[in-house]
């Protein structure tokens, strides 16, 4: 159960850790649209990336997230990075700015293709670590709370909000209980000769549904038994209620807001120098004679 | 089917801040059809030592020595423990939480099948080991999910009974049974005792310690602190707040103290504790 850490929350007290949870998803949101802005040089995409990459190493340092627990959770990427590959080497590029890097029979695959899907690749990586960022220094209740705070205007319409928030905070609540009662079923069929780890395909699918089955019953009966222990407290989700833990707005998100803010004013300051200014730099190296 | 248990320590969670050392330095020797309670407070690490007997855990250190099978560090990923298992049955606390299958037979033979018996023998075995618990043919096709508690813990156990081992470890059995179920689950693990297993329960009940076991060893904090017949253990615990006399035991030492003329050790059960009331009066 030790691959199940990434992204997990770990307590500590930093700068990003007492945050307001409101404002960090909200200013993550902007630095991610802020990410996602197509420029239109490739020498200006490549400044931008280096930006953002510093920004991240700067947000891991502060929040005391580990660089090696990222690299390890991105080992996954690799299929996909492959498939982007792909995808862009056999679709043509729209007005390539780069020379033909080789032909494909009357295909012409443009530097412009690897370029695309590193680009790509490297936007995925920042929203990942971004999103770990965000969930390893935020508590998952504050979390719920603070999305609660943000569905407050779908109310008068009778969207059930915290119904939502309550399902929500259950099922983070009950991540760790599960994993424990997988752990002891386990144990329970391996006392009756199940193997987990050993064996063919069938084996292992029979290994499983001894395992599934068990787990779902025993989810299922919790939730029962909750759902009864919440009526017999009187709980009902239209009542108005106060709350133990208070989500406050303080002088550190100022500062957070103020300078993720700017970080999206440069951005758009960027995008708007990229489109007026014609010169390439990478273009022009790419374009020289001899290369 | 001797096992033995040398120097083991075991720790949960290595590598985090809050490891917890559940065993350290336990070493202790069970005797073939011996009938063994491991007794401890919550957390002393009497569940971990069970599951070292059947390799569902193995020690970071010592080994634990099953028959020919050696448990330790070095050979934990040897595919042989696995056959161990057939030879070492453990029912976990809460057994029927492990039931799955469509049909009580069915769930029965699940284990039988996995050591590798096949079709109607697997089938035969089921049926063998339900009556043994007590559940007649009228329950081999019913859905497992459609028992009671109590029964479906009897399906459970029969589970592990159909495997036929010769050493059976119960984690807890009677626990949120009712008094009478309790008698019943512990008459049958006496019967099985009495078929020549090797029978360990783990339990801080102490009347089930009273009544039923030969033998009693006692946990704390991951360590063997008492190993000895339960009437040593009850004057052994006298001052522990968690474990308790049994209340036979209290009334036979009050009346002691009152001047009644008791031996203490005779006295298992509440029938003992009349014989030797009525005893005392015809002498006296």
């Amino acid at each position: 159960m030790s691959s199940m850490t990434f992204g997990r929350y770990s307590f500590r007290n930093t700068f990003i850790h007492n945050l307001d949870a409101r404002n960090k998803i909200f200013l993550m949101l902007l630095f991610m649209v802020g990410i996602f802005f197509q420029f239109n040089m490739w020498s200006t995409a490549l400044i931008m990336s280096g930006v953002y990459i510093i920004i991240l190493l700067a947000l891991m340092l502060i929040s005391r997230v580990s660089l090696w627990s990222l690299i390890k959770s991105l080992g996954g990427l690799w299929m996909l990075v492959i498939f982007l590959m792909i995808i862009y080497i056999f679709v043509p590029t729209n007005n390539p700015k780069l020379p033909v890097a080789f032909t494909i029979g009357s295909l012409e695959v443009h530097w412009d293709a690897f370029c695309q899907a590193g680009y790509i690749v490297m936007r995925l990586i920042l929203m990942i670590s971004l999103t770990m960022i965000l969930t390893s220094t935020t508590k998952p209740m504050d979390m719920t709370y603070a999305f609660e705070w943000y569905m407050t205007p779908l109310k008068p319409i009778r969207f059930p909000v915290h119904e939502i928030a309550m399902t929500l905070s259950i099922a983070l609540r009950f991540i760790p209980t599960l994993l424990d009662e997988t752990e002891r079923i386990m144990k329970a069929q391996a006392s009756r000769g199940v193997d987990f780890n050993h064996g063919g395909i069938f084996k292992r699918f029979g290994a499983i549904i001894a395992l599934i089955i068990p787990l779902f019953v025993s989810a299922l009966e919790r939730s029962e038994e909750l759902a009864n222990a919440m009526i017999v407290r009187g709980y009902d989700p239209r009542a108005k209620r106060t709350r133990y833990r208070l989500l406050r707005f303080s002088w550190r998100d100022i500062i957070a807001f103020l300078f993720i803010g700017g970080i999206f004013a440069g951005i758009i300051v960027m995008f708007v120098f990229d489109r007026k200014n014609p010169i390439d730099l990478i273009q022009l190296i790419f374009n020289k004679p001899g290369f | 089917m001797d096992i033995q248990v040398k120097n083991i320590f075991y720790t949960y969670q290595k590598k985090a801040t809050n490891a917890t050392q559940a065993l350290m330095d336990v070493s202790l020797e069970i005797k073939d059809n011996d009938f063994l309670a491991i007794v401890g407070e919550t957390g002393s690490g009497k569940s971990t030592l069970a599951q070292m007997f059947n390799a569902l855990l193995i020690p970071d250190k010592g080994d634990v020595l099953v028959n020919d099978y050696v448990i330790n560090y070095k050979n934990r990923k040897s595919r042989k423990l696995r056959g161990l298992r057939r030879q070492v049955g453990l029912v976990f606390q809460f057994p029927e939480y492990q039931l799955f299958e469509e049909t009580v037979e069915k769930d029965v033979a699940f284990g039988v099948k996995n050591f590798g018996i096949k079709g109607e023998e697997a089938l035969n075995r089921a049926h063998e080991a339900l009556k043994q618990v007590g559940l007649d043919e009228s329950y081999f096709k019913r859905a497992p999910f459609d028992l009671s508690g109590g029964e479906k813990r009897k399906v459970a156990i029969a589970g592990i009974l159909a495997i036929n081992p010769d050493i059976l470890i119960f984690d807890e059995p009677t626990a949120g049974f009712d008094p009478q179920s309790s008698k019943d689950l512990m008459n049958l693990i006496t019967e099985f005792h009495k078929n020549g297993k090797t029978i360990i329960i783990i339990t801080h009940d102490m009347d089930l310690v009273n009544i039923y076991t030969k033998r009693v060893v006692m946990l704390e904090r991951g360590q063997v602190t008492f190993d000895g017949t339960p009437n040593e253990l009850f004057s052994y615990i006298k001052g522990y707040d968690r474990l308790d006399t049994p209340s036979v035991i209290k009334v036979a030492e009050k009346l002691k103290e009152k001047g009644m003329d008791i031996d203490i050790n005779q006295i298992h059960t509440n029938e003992d504790l009349v014989e030797a009331i009525k005893k005392w009066r015809n002498k006296a």
